[in-house]
């Protein structure tokens, strides 16, 4: 399955004066738990160990998000509380079970992080920068 | 096999202008991205992308600022 990558806005910098928007390996996912089900944006992340979402989505699936055993996790700039449930991810028609966190402390920036455990443990994952691809495969 | 086909989100640049931080509810309009519900919170996005007829959206939420990511 290929995903393009999605261009997303970016105000011009110093040192990159004239970026106005970057290129984000993004893509659409469904999460399920139970009989409910969301679909969303998540980033692909090779430098996450686990999924994550922001708590407001497991609310909206009705999960007692508080509920979950917890970890700490630490960004490049930032730390949060994340509790773990067991959902089903749905990525471009392939389903699997896994275990990934909410965390109320990433309401504010971005709407999913697809990591390590529980997303590159399936699937292969190639990033094709200069052709915008991203090819994902199930791990055999 | 996978079984359904991926929903190309492409430039988003222009689509997200006006909506930074808040929740949108995203749907294919003639070939288009476009927006069919925001809102502050999940609930509300998803509420008025079904006052659109949109049953199924793909929910995001729109970066607060537009800058760099280092994650």
């Amino acid at each position: 399955m290929k995903f393009a990558y999605s261009r997303f806005p970016c105000n011009p910098t110093e040192p990159f004066p004239n970026q106005h928007s970057v290129l984000r390996p993004v893509i659409d996912i469904a999460i399920i738990y139970k009989d409910q089900r969301i679909r969303v944006v998540a980033l692909v992340d090779s430098g996450a160990d686990w999924c994550l979402f922001p708590a407001s989505i497991g609310e909206q699936l009705k999960i007692p998000v508080d509920q979950g055993k917890k970890i700490q996790f630490r960004g490049v700039t930032a730390t949060g509380m994340a509790y773990f449930h067991e959902v089903t991810l749905e990525v471009g028609g392939w389903r699997h079970d896994c275990i990934v966190g909410f965390s109320s402390d990433l309401d504010a920036s971005v709407t999913g992080v697809l990591g390590h455990n529980g997303f590159f443990d399936h699937y292969e994952v190639n990033f094709n920068f200069k052709k915008e691809l991203i090819e994902i495969k199930q791990s055999i | 096999m996978s079984m359904k086909s991926t929903f190309i989100l492409g430039d988003m640049s222009k689509v997200l202008k006006g909506f930074e931080g808040k929740w949108v509810a995203l749907s294919m309009k003639d070939g288009q991205i476009v927006i069919s519900g925001s809102g502050v919170s999940i609930k509300e996005a998803v509420e008025k992308a079904h006052e659109h007829k949109v049953d199924d959206p793909i929910l995001m939420k729109a970066p607060e600022e537009s800058c760099a990511y280092i994650i």
